[in-house]
């Protein structure tokens, strides 16, 4: 189950992205933009996109990241 | 099911009976095909069954899996590129064919990784290319079936749906790693540099590696994290400094020379033995072709198109992808 966009833990993921470790292929390179994004600095309306860039990622392909979900959620 | 090399004739008939088609041949046999439900590009190189084989002659097809539902075939020029996520199917995969050297192929490659849903669906694909005689003489070009009409400067993208309960998924073989050396970074990206900054130090690119003495067979290898990324080299020019690439550099992106592979078949098979997968679809890169010497070998059970870039999402370079139908 994928935690609602509300969840906290999903601002971790964008604001610590070299924190974590990921499996899905996709989730590995949309994460390493999330690392660029966060070297170069985000505004806040650009953060809060990719929040939701991130949290429709992880919805579309719910069947695919269960480990990932797993590892970030528990 | 494994996709095939065939005759022109073979493949005509395969298209006059409706089927759908993921093809690679050399140019003047594309443009003998009729319309139908087809995607293709050109390139002479492939992986068959028996072992990589070049001939200018042949049609390498991959039908589309009897699981798919439905199919969109849509071309997109430069600007329209990021429209590809917005055109899949809520399920399904994509497969993408850009022309080599167009500015369609140099957009996607610099654009796709910051499109807006690119990373939602499965999307696998590959650059046309042509006989490495030819370059610079033969035009790379990508076909849509429904009008059997050719572009060199439009992308074309099949867009395939599944039913609910089938999963499509994209992986790649990458047999690069990043070697010891220093960190390579760039203050600019793009597919050409002249400069490069070793742990953090500026030198001339071509230069630097030249007097290292670099192989430069060896892709720059970037980290995903755990997942390698490879850029190769295209040339070096000691006279202007500047080393071209196959795709392009980013910014902020730490980059390493790769480790030598030995043996490529022998590390192939060690990293994806025969029946591991199924693929619906693969490709290989044409460095991985010639600088392993694969015509007359095989990798694994895997067959495709040899194909002068790779797409698994992003543009990738001597790397192979499959996606599978799961």
């Amino acid at each position: 189950m994928v935690p609602n966009r509300t969840d906290a833990r999903w601002e971790q993921l964008v604001d610590s992205p070299e924190s974590g470790t990921y499996q899905f292929l996709a989730l590995r390179i949309l994460m390493q933009r999330v690392t660029l994004k966060h070297k170069f600095g985000m505004s806040a309306a650009e953060r809060a996109e990719l929040l939701d860039e991130i949290h429709a990622f992880f919805v579309k392909n719910e069947r695919l990241v269960g480990p990932d979900l797993q590892s970030i959620f528990g | 099911m494994a996709g095939k090399i065939q005759t022109v004739e073979e493949t005509i008939a395969m298209i006059n009976e409706g089927r759908r088609l993921l093809l690679a041949a050399d140019d003047s046999v594309l443009a003998r095909l009729p319309a139908g439900t087809w995607v293709g590009g050109t390139i002479p190189y492939f992986m068959g069954a028996e072992g990589g084989v070049t001939s200018r002659e042949v049609v390498y097809v991959d039908e589309l899996p009897a699981q798919v539902t439905d199919v969109r075939i849509v071309t997109y020029g430069p600007d329209d590129l990021h429209l590809i996520p917005t055109d899949e199917f809520s399920n399904g995969f994509s497969v993408v064919i850009v022309p080599a050297t167009s500015d369609v192929h140099m957009r996607y490659a610099a654009e796709a990784p910051e499109f807006s849903g690119i990373f939602n669906q499965p999307l696998v694909g590959w650059v046309a290319g042509s006989h490495l005689d030819d370059v610079g003489t033969a035009v790379p070009r990508v076909y849509a079936g429904p009008n059997a009409e050719a572009s060199s400067t439009r992308a074309v993208v099949l867009h395939a749906s599944l039913p609910d309960g089938a999963l499509a998924v994209v992986d790649i073989v990458n047999l690069f790693t990043q070697g010891d050396g220093p960190t390579l970074t760039f203050d600019s990206p793009g597919f050409t540099q002249s400069k490069v900054f070793v742990d953090g130090v500026a030198h001339t690119f071509a230069e630097y590696l030249t007097s290292i003495g670099h192989d430069t067979r060896l892709p720059l290898v970037a980290d995903y994290f755990g997942t390698g990324i490879n850029v190769s080299i295209q040339s070096v020019d000691v006279d202007t400094g500047e080393v071209a690439f196959f795709a392009p550099v980013f910014v902020g992106v730490e980059y390493k020379l790769a480790a030598p592979v030995g043996d490529y078949v022998a590390e192939f098979e060690r990293r994806l033995h025969e029946g591991t997968v199924a693929p619906a679809f693969a490709c290989n890169c044409i460095l991985n072709y010639v600088y392993s010497e694969l015509e007359g070998k095989k990798t694994g059970d895997i067959v495709g198109p040899i194909t002068f870039g790779e797409i698994a999402y992003q543009l990738l370079n001597q790397t192979l992808v499959y996606l599978e139908i799961v």
